[in-house]
C-alpha cells in the first residue's frame, strides 16, 4: 500500500512536472521534445490543393503514415490512389498507370514541393530541430496548446539547380495541439497553395 | 690524297642533314592516333568496323568515381564534392555532356527535343484521340497534386500530353542508376559517381590527355584531402598506359645509353671512337624523321619510338668499322673498305627485311617500315662515307678486353662441337611450333593494348554502378540513301522489341526512336488535328475535369505550327550534346548510308543471326570475334609478306656471296633463331603479337649481319682477332640496350626486350655454331 502511494505520487508528480514544463514559456527546443515523443504514428488526412491552372480546388484524401526517425508515408485514397513514400533520401510512388500499378524510385531534387512537405513534415514530427534548420529558418508563435510554426526556406547556393526549395516555396506553415501537428499548409512563388489538414486520430 | 674528292661526301652529309634537321627542328609534327595501328580491315564488315573504331564509338565515356580516403567520409562529402565537380566539368569545353544525376538534359537538348515532340513521339497517336486526351489531362491534374515547380506548370499549359517525358526517356540510358541526394552513388554508397562524355576526336591523346588532367586538377582544386578520385574509360586507360611506356622509356633510355657509352669507352679506349659511334645511329632517327614527315606530313609517337629501336641495327655498322682500325696496315679508308663488302650486304638484307613493313595493311607500320629504311640506309651510308673522314688516316685503335676476347675464343672452339645438338633443338622447336598451329597467336587487341588488372577491375566496377552496359554485339544496316537506311532500322526496332520483350535480348541503341524518317514524321504529324477540332477535342476531354480549359491557348498554337514545320533532319542535333550519340548510329561510309544497331546482352537470339545472313544488306558483327579476325587476316598477309622477304633476302645473298649453299647457310640461322625465339616467346609470355613481330624483324637484321661476318671468317682467319671482337662487343651492346627494356613494368617493352635479348643471344650463338665454322687451331693459345 504505502508502495502504492509512492508510486501514485510519482506517477502525478510527473505529469504535473511535465506540464510544467510545457506551462512555462514555449520554444522550438521545448516544441521539439514534446514533438520528438512520438515514435509512430498513422493519421488520416485532407488536403485541398489551390492552383491558378484548376477552375476548383483539388480534394484528396488519405493516409498518413510515419515511422521515427525518417519514415513518411502520404497515401492518397481519393480521387485515385497514390502512395508516395519517403525513406532516407529517395521518393517512391506508386500509382496505377494505364491500368498497371507502377512504382517509381525519384530522387527528391526532382519534386521540390514535395520535398518539402515530405522533409519539413517528416523533420517536424520527428522533433528533429537540426535537420529543420538546415532547410529552413524557424519561427514560432502561438502557446503550447496552439502552436505555428512557420518555416521559409533557406536559399541555397546551387547554380545548377534553378528549382531548389527556395524557388518554388514561400513558407510552409504548421500548426498544431501539444505534440500533434494538425495541419500544414504550403505556400509556393507564384501563389498556389494547398491545406492539408491531419485528424490526430486514426 | 685528294683533298677535294675526300670532303665532298662530308659536304654532302653536312648539306643533307642540315635540310632534315631544319625539318625535324621546324615542321615535326608527333601524332599519337592509335587507330594508325589497326589494320584497314578486308571484308566489308572489317572496314565498317575500323571505320568506328576510328572514330571511336563509345570510346568517348569517361567514368568517374569520388571516394573516401578512410572509412567516415560521409555521403553528404561524396555527394557535395560529385556536385561541385560536375559544375566545374560542365562550364568547361572539354565534355560534349556530363551527368552524375543531377540536372535534367541540357537546356540545347531539351528545346530541340521539344521543338520535335510531336514527330519523335510514339504516341501521338494515342494522345490525340478525345480519350487519348482525357487520359493524359488526367495524369496532369494528379500530377497537379503533388505540387509544380513553376517550370512543370509552364510545361502542363504547352504539353499537356507529356510529350517531352515520353520523348526524353528514348535518350536514357537503358536501366536505373542508383542515386542518393540526387547524384549517381554506387549500390553501397562508397562512391558518388559522375559520367564525361569527352567532345572531339577520342583517337588524339595529346588533346584527350588534357581533358583528363583537367578532372583531375579540377577535383584537387575542389575535394579536400579525405576524397580521392579514380577515373576509367577507353581514353583514361590509353592515356595512362601511354604515359607509363613514356616514363619508362625515358628512364630506360637513359639508362641504356650510359651503360652503352661505358662500355663502349671500355671496348675503344678512345673517346673520339666512342663519340662518333653514335653519328650513324643518330643521323639514321634524324633521316628517318624527315622522310616520314616529308611523305606522311606528321610521324606517329609509336613510330619514332620503334623505329628508333629496330635501326639500332646501325649500332653495329661503327662497332665492325673501329674494330677494324685495330689493324695497322694501310689508311683508314683502306682498311675499312675490306670489310664494306660483308657490311653492305647486311645492310641490304636487313633493308629488304624491313621494307616489308612498308607493304602491311597497318598505316602505322607502313611508316615504321618508311622510317627504318630510310634510317638505316643513311645510318650505313654515313658509317661508310662519313665517319672514315672524320678520322686521321693514321688512326688505330688499341686492342682491347683481352680476357673477354680470350673467353669468347674458347667459346668460339666449343660452340660447333654442339653443331648437332642446336640441329636437334631446332628440329624439335619446329615439330612443337607445328603441333601448337593457330595457337601461337595472340589476336586479342587488349594484348595490343596493355592495361593492369587493377585498372580492368575499376573499369568493371564502375560500369556495372552506372549500368553501363557493354554491347558486344552489333548489326550494320546498309541503304543507299539516309531515308532508306532509317526506314530499315524503323522496320528492325519491331522486331528488336519483340525479342526484348519475350527476354531474348537485353536491350539495344538504334537511331529508329531518335531520327525518324520521313515518312514515320509526316505520318505523325498527320494524326495531329487541326485548330478547330483540337480545341472540340480539348473542351470535350476536360469535362469532369478541374483544370481550367483558357490554359491551353499555348498548346493549340503549338500544335499548329508543329504541323506545318519542316521535319526533323540529323543536321539539326548539331551543335547539341546529343549530336555524338546520333552520329555514332548513323552515318555515311563513301556512297552508302550505315546504321549501326547496338546489341546488348551476353547471348544473342538465333533468329536474329539468321535474319541478318539471309539480308546481304545487314551485317551480324560479334564484336569481339571481329577485331580478333582482324588481326588474323593482317597475321596471314604479314606470313605472306614475310616470305616473299626471306626470299628476296636469299636473292640478295646468293649475288652478294656468288654460292647458293653459303646464302642458305647464312639465312638458315636468322631463320632458325627467329623460330626458337617464337617458341620461348609463347611458353613465356602467351603468344604472339604485332610487338613481337617487330622486335623478331630487328632479330632478322641483327642474325644476318651477325652470320655474313662470322661466315666471313671462314675466309679470312686472321679475323678473328678483328671481326670477331666486333661481333661479341655488338652483341653486348645490343643485350645491354634491350636486356634494360626487362627493367619496364609495360608488357609491350618487355616483349620487345625479350625477344630482341633472346634473338641476338640465339643470333651470336648459331652464328658461330653454323656461320663460322671450325676455328683455326693456331688461334687457341
Amino acid at each position: 500500500m504505502k508502495s502504492f502511494i509512492i508510486f501514485i505520487n510519482i506517477y502525478v508528480g510527473l505529469i504535473w512536472g511535465g506540464g510544467m514544463v510545457y506551462a512555462g514559456e514555449m520554444t522550438i527546443e521545448s516544441l521539439m521534445s514534446a514533438l520528438a515523443i512520438t515514435q509512430h504514428a498513422e493519421q488520416t488526412f485532407t488536403e485541398r490543393r489551390y492552383s491558378e491552372l484548376l477552375t476548383r480546388p483539388l480534394v484528396f484524401r488519405g493516409m498518413l503514415r510515419y515511422k521515427k526517425p525518417d519514415y513518411l508515408e502520404k497515401h492518397v485514397q481519393t480521387p485515385r490512389d497514390q502512395r508516395f513514400i519517403i525513406k532516407g533520401d529517395t521518393l517512391t510512388v506508386e500509382r496505377n498507370e494505364q491500368g498497371k500499378r507502377v512504382k517509381h524510385v525519384i530522387s527528391l531534387e526532382g519534386f521540390p514541393i514535395m520535398a518539402a512537405l515530405t522533409q519539413g513534415l517528416r523533420a517536424t514530427m520527428a522533433g528533429d530541430q537540426a535537420q529543420l534548420e538546415k532547410l529552413f529558418t524557424l519561427e514560432l508563435s502561438g502557446t503550447y496548446r496552439k502552436w505555428h510554426l512557420l518555416l521559409t526556406p533557406r536559399p541555397e547556393d546551387d547554380p545548377e539547380n534553378d528549382e531548389t526549395l527556395a524557388d518554388v516555396i514561400e513558407a510552409m506553415k504548421l500548426s498544431g495541439d501539444a505534440q500533434h501537428v494538425l495541419r500544414v499548409e504550403i505556400i509556393e512563388k507564384e501563389g498556389d497553395r494547398s491545406v492539408m489538414v491531419i485528424n490526430p486520430r486514426p | 690524297m685528294n683533298l677535294p674528292r675526300q670532303s665532298l661526301p662530308l659536304a654532302i652529309y653536312t648539306l643533307l642533314m642540315a635540310v632534315a634537321l631544319f625539318m625535324v627542328t621546324q615542321r615535326l609534327h608527333i601524332t599519337s592516333d592509335m587507330s594508325l595501328f589497326l589494320p584497314d580491315g578486308a571484308s566489308q564488315a572489317q572496314t565498317l568496323l575500323s571505320y568506328q573504331m576510328k572514330r571511336g564509338l563509345n570510346g568517348k565515356s569517361v567514368l568517374i568515381s569520388i571516394e573516401g580516403r578512410n572509412e567516415d567520409v560521409t555521403m553528404v562529402e561524396l555527394v557535395k564534392a560529385n556536385k561541385a565537380l560536375a559544375r566545374r566539368l560542365r562550364s568547361s569545353d572539354y565534355f560534349v555532356l556530363v551527368s552524375n544525376g543531377q540536372a535534367r538534359l541540357p537546356d540545347t537538348a531539351e528545346s530541340l527535343l521539344f521543338k520535335y515532340r510531336y514527330v519523335l513521339s510514339p504516341d501521338v497517336a494515342h494522345n490525340f484521340t478525345v480519350n487519348g486526351l482525357r487520359q493524359q489531362l488526367g495524369l496532369r491534374q494528379d500530377e497537379l497534386a503533388t505540387g509544380l515547380t513553376p517550370r512543370l506548370k509552364k510545361l502542363l499549359k504547352q504539353d499537356p500530353t507529356g510529350e517531352l517525358l515520353t520523348v526524353a526517356r528514348l535518350w536514357q540510358p537503358p536501366g536505373e542508376i542508383h542515386k542518393a541526394q540526387g547524384v549517381f552513388v554506387s549500390q553501397d554508397g562508397r562512391r558518388s559517381l559522375l559520367l564525361a562524355m569527352l567532345r572531339g576526336d577520342v583517337a588524339n591523346l595529346d588533346a584527350q590527355q588534357l581533358a583528363i588532367d583537367f578532372i583531375s586538377s579540377s577535383f584537387d582544386k575542389l575535394a579536400g584531402n579525405s576524397l580521392r578520385l579514380r577515373m576509367t574509360g577507353p581514353v583514361v586507360i590509353g592515356v595512362n598506359t601511354r604515359n607509363a611506356i613514356r616514363g619508362d622509356v625515358q628512364v630506360l633510355s637513359i639508362l641504356a645509353t650510359v651503360l652503352v657509352i661505358i662500355f663502349l669507352f671500355i671496348a675503344f679506349r678512345s673517346w673520339q671512337a666512342t663519340l662518333f659511334s653514335a653519328i650513324p645511329l643518330l643521323t639514321g632517327i634524324v633521316v628517318g624523321i624527315a622522310t616520314v614527315s616529308l611523305y606522311f606530313g606528321s610521324i606517329h609517337g609509336i613510330t619514332l619510338a620503334f623505329g628508333s629501336t629496330l635501326i639500332g641495327v646501325a649500332v653495329d655498322y661503327p662497332m665492325h668499322f673501329f674494330s677494324h682500325l685495330v689493324v695497322k696496315s694501310g689508311t683508314v679508308q683502306q682498311r675499312f673498305a675490306r670489310i664494306w663488302p660483308t657490311l653492305r650486304l647486311g645492310v641490304l638484307t636487313s633493308i629488304i627485311g624491313f621494307s616489308v613493313l612498308i607493304f602491311s595493311s597497318y598505316p602505322g607500320l607502313v611508316q615504321l617500315g618508311i622510317f627504318s629504311v630510310a634510317g638505316l640506309g643513311a645510318a650505313a651510308l654515313t658509317t661508310r662515307w662519313v665517319l672514315p673522314m672524320l678520322m686521321n688516316d693514321s688512326f688505330v685503335l688499341p686492342q682491347t678486353m683481352h680476357a673477354a676476347q680470350e673467353v669468347f675464343l674458347r667459346f668460339a672452339s666449343y660452340l660447333p662441337q654442339l653443331k648437332k645438338g642446336f640441329i636437334a633443338l631446332v628440329i624439335v622447336t619446329l615439330g612443337w611450333m607445328l603441333y601448337q598451329g593457330e595457337s601461337i597467336w595472340e589476336d586479342s587487341l587488349i594484348k595490343l593494348s596493355p592495361v593492369s588488372e587493377q585498372q580492368l577491375q575499376l573499369d568493371r566496377q564502375l560500369r556495372q554502378d552506372l549500368n553501363a552496359l557493354n554491347a558486344n554485339h552489333m548489326l550494320l544496316l546498309l541503304a543507299d540513301s539516309r531515308q532508306q537506311v532509317l526506314q530499315r532500322a524503323e522496320a528492325l526496332e519491331i522486331r528488336l522489341k519483340q525479342w526484348q520483350q519475350s527476354g531474348a535480348l537485353t536491350g539495344y541503341s538504334s537511331i529508329a526512336p531518335l531520327l525518324p524518317s520521313r515518312s514515320v514524321q509526316a505520318q505523325r504529324l498527320s494524326v495531329l488535328p487541326g485548330p478547330a477540332q483540337l480545341e472540340v477535342a480539348l473542351r470535350q476531354a476536360l469535362t469532369g475535369l478541374a483544370l481550367r480549359p483558357d490554359i491551353f491557348q499555348s498548346f493549340l498554337g503549338e500544335v499548329k505550327r508543329a504541323r506545318k514545320q519542316a521535319p526533323l533532319e540529323l543536321e539539326d542535333y548539331q551543335n547539341t550534346p546529343l549530336n555524338e550519340r546520333v552520329r555514332t548510329l548513323l552515318f555515311q561510309y563513301g556512297r552508302q548510308w550505315v546504321a549501326p544497331v547496338l546489341l546488348y546482352g551476353e547471348t544473342i537470339p538465333a533468329s536474329l543471326i539468321d535474319m541478318a545472313s539471309e539480308d546481304p544488306e545487314m551485317l551480324f558483327i560479334a564484336l569481339r570475334e571481329e577485331t580478333t579476325g582482324m588481326m588474323r587476316g593482317y597475321r596471314h598477309r604479314a606470313l605472306w609478306l614475310l616470305s616473299v622477304g626471306a626470299f628476296l633476302i636469299l636473292v640478295t645473298l646468293f649475288l652478294g656471296l656468288r654460292s647458293l649453299p653459303e646464302a642458305l647457310r647464312v639465312l638458315s640461322v636468322p631463320v632458325a633463331v627467329v623460330l626458337i625465339d617464337v617458341a620461348l616467346i609463347v611458353l613465356l609470355q602467351g603468344g604472339l603479337t604485332l610487338f613481337h613481330l617487330i622486335a623478331l624483324l630487328l632479330v632478322v637484321g641483327l642474325g644476318l649481319d651477325y652470320t655474313l661476318f662470322f661466315n666471313r671468317l671462314r675466309r679470312h682467319e686472321h679475323e678473328w682477332q678483328s671481326t670477331f671482337p666486333a661481333l661479341w662487343k655488338s652483341w653486348l651492346t645490343t643485350v645491354l640496350v634491350f636486356g634494360s627494356l626487362n627493367l619496364s613494368s609495360a608488357p609491350v617493352l618487355k616483349a620487345i626486350g625479350l625477344t630482341v635479348g633472346v634473338g641476338v643471344s640465339l643470333c651470336f650463338i648459331l652464328g658461330l655454331v653454323w656461320g663460322a665454322g671450325a676455328r683455326p687451331r693456331s688461334l687457341a693459345h
